[in-house]
């Protein structure tokens, strides 16, 4: 099958509205819950597609094509396509779908997946994409969260903005670090 | 020419010019030639004839004529509005003026003359009315009720009806009325004002009031003076108060049997050597603790003294409560903004399905709609 989609990567965002089913305002609701996860979940991504498919194609299949071709855009750190997730929707066909990498199926098991989806079939049905989104992220994050392990962000990650790092300057750093930096040759006393 | 010049023919022409000449001077002096007008005399002005349209006590010198008021003249008052008002509606439309209230007159001492009389009534007289207050047919209905209710009751119930404004003096003994039988037994005497229900007087024998409690029998005299009042009849309110009291009785002796007189076995005369110990009960009256007093104005001052103390202490525990619970959220944000989750490691063994190097279909669909 995977013959058949071709080798070629697929650059995809974490979310694409193809059928333009969400508001600005709610696609912004949904990015920030997007990258609100990327945040507490380091190794994951989640990504979501809005779009009518082709009567040849089925969620599951674009789902299974985006995680094997899907070139995902991380911001800090690469991230494998073996811990993503996506959540496929096709307004027409009033179907969704959502398929995880190897990594997951353990933590995210079919059956997992589709209580997961059950409880966003009224707000669906409703049209009302943005919550249902927002509430599948919650959904992953809180059942990925049973098994994993509490860090520190600064412990594990390396510093996202030049904030965390700046903010023991020279300028204002304590004088340990001050006395340090001039044994070390590189400040004048 | 003789004839003509006769002297009663020239009377007679001088007397025709004398009219004529009355009769020009009289036309010269009406200006429309129609009938001659009254003429008013200067000694006549200011008496209006009375036409019935006046009010009885109107004044015609209060009339003034418009021309005639000055502004600054102080001898001018204007009238009060409602006293002009007064000369021509009826006065009772006006009563709504607040009058003060009558001030209550003193209660009277019932005269000696009626409380001997009431002494010397008949032993079995239920009803005391030596000044014949109430009218023979209620006298009457109340004996009745009273009479039955001795009957079948052990505490008898007697009424000593005073007028409303009367009152019984300080020392009176009442264990001589109704030549003594009052104070026989377990009795219960009533001196009731007349219209005044909430001025009566519950006086019960000594047993009684030993075998019972003072609040039951307080609770008793107010539920009679509670039924009472609750129709402005007077004499239908004694009427009330009677029914109630008999009515309280029977409970009374339901509730506390004891308040029964003991009955009589074998009275043997007393010995003359020891005299016979004076048994009569005596007569103690049941009063109604008063309301409280209630409390017309709010005072901020007492209000702070009492529930301060509980107000501030659990403004302080709010407080705090909201202050640690800030805390504890603003804490957890924290806390959770620097929060990661990691998944073990993923060591890559996989069976490959469907060719898919990193996911093998492992999804779920569901349809909506």
């Amino acid at each position: 099958m995977m013959a058949a989609f071709g080798l070629d990567l697929i650059p995809l965002r974490r979310l694409w509205d193809e059928a333009h089913c969400l508001r600005v305002h709610e696609a912004k609701e949904v990015e920030k819950a997007l990258v609100n996860f990327e945040e507490h979940y380091p190794q994951l991504f989640l990504a979501v597609y809005l779009g009518v498919l082709p009567p040849t194609l089925n969620v599951n299949e674009l789902a299974f094509l985006l995680l094997n071709r899907g070139m995902f855009w991380a911001e800090h750190h690469p991230r494998l396509n073996e811990h993503a997730i996506v959540l496929v929707l096709d307004p027409e066909a009033r179907t969704a779908g959502l398929m995880v990498g190897y990594a997951l199926e353990q933590r995210l098991p079919p059956r997992v997946l589709e209580r997961i989806l059950r409880r966003v079939r009224t707000p669906l049905w409703h049209a009302e994409y943005a919550p249902a989104i927002i509430d599948v992220v919650e959904a992953v994050a809180r059942t990925v969260r049973k098994g994993a392990r509490r860090a520190l962000r600064r412990d594990v990650l390396p510093p996202a903005a030049p904030e965390e790092f700046l903010g023991g300057s020279a300028s204002s750093g304590s004088e340990a670090d001050q006395a340090d930096q001039v044994s070390r040759g590189r400040l004048q006393p | 020419m003789r004839r003509f010049t006769s002297p009663a023919m020239v009377r007679i022409l001088l007397g025709l010019a004398a009219v004529q000449v009355a009769g020009t001077r009289a036309a010269s002096e009406r200006p429309d030639g129609g009938l001659a007008l009254p003429q008013w005399e200067e000694s006549a002005t200011g008496v209006l004839p009375s036409s019935g349209l006046w009010p009885d006590d109107f004044n015609p010198n209060l009339i003034i004529h418009p021309a005639m008021v000055s502004q600054g003249d102080a001898a001018v008052q204007a009238e009060d509005e409602e006293d002009s008002w007064l000369r021509f509606l009826p006065r009772s439309l006006f009563s709504n003026r607040k009058t003060p209230p009558a001030p209550e007159p003193a209660l009277a001492d019932i005269s000696p003359e009626a409380l001997r009389a009431s002494e010397n009534a008949p032993g079995d007289t239920r009803v005391l009315d030596p000044q014949g207050i109430l009218g023979e047919a209620q006298t009457e209905d109340l004996t009745r009720l009273l009479f039955f209710h001795a009957e079948n009751a052990g505490v008898e119930a007697r009424f000593l009806v005073l007028d409303s404004g009367q009152q019984l003096p300080p020392a009176t003994d009442l264990s001589r009325l109704a030549s003594g039988e009052v104070a026989r037994g377990s009795a219960c005497l009533v001196v009731y004002p007349l219209g005044a229900p909430q001025r009566a007087r519950l006086f019960l024998t000594r047993n009684v009031t030993q075998a019972a409690p003072a609040a039951y029998l307080e609770s008793l005299a107010a539920a009679c003076r509670r039924d009472a009042v609750e129709t402005p009849d007077p004499v239908e309110q004694l009427q009330r108060f009677a029914t109630q009291l008999s009515i309280r009785l029977f409970w009374l002796e339901r509730a506390y049997p004891a308040v029964k007189p003991e009955p009589v076995l074998n009275v043997l005369p007393p010995s003359p050597e020891t005299p016979e110990p004076s048994s009569v009960p005596v007569l103690s009256e049941v009063t109604v603790p008063g309301p409280p007093p209630s409390r017309d104005r709010f005072s901020l001052e007492t209000f702070g003294r009492e529930w301060l103390p509980y107000v501030g202490s659990g403004f302080a525990g709010l407080l705090v409560v909201a202050g640690v619970s800030i805390m504890f959220i603003r804490w957890r944000r924290r806390r959770h903004s620097q929060t990661v989750w990691l998944l073990p490691d993923y060591d890559h063994r996989h069976p490959v399905r469907f060719g898919g190097p990193h996911c093998g279909g492992c999804g779920a669909t569901v349809k909506y709609g």
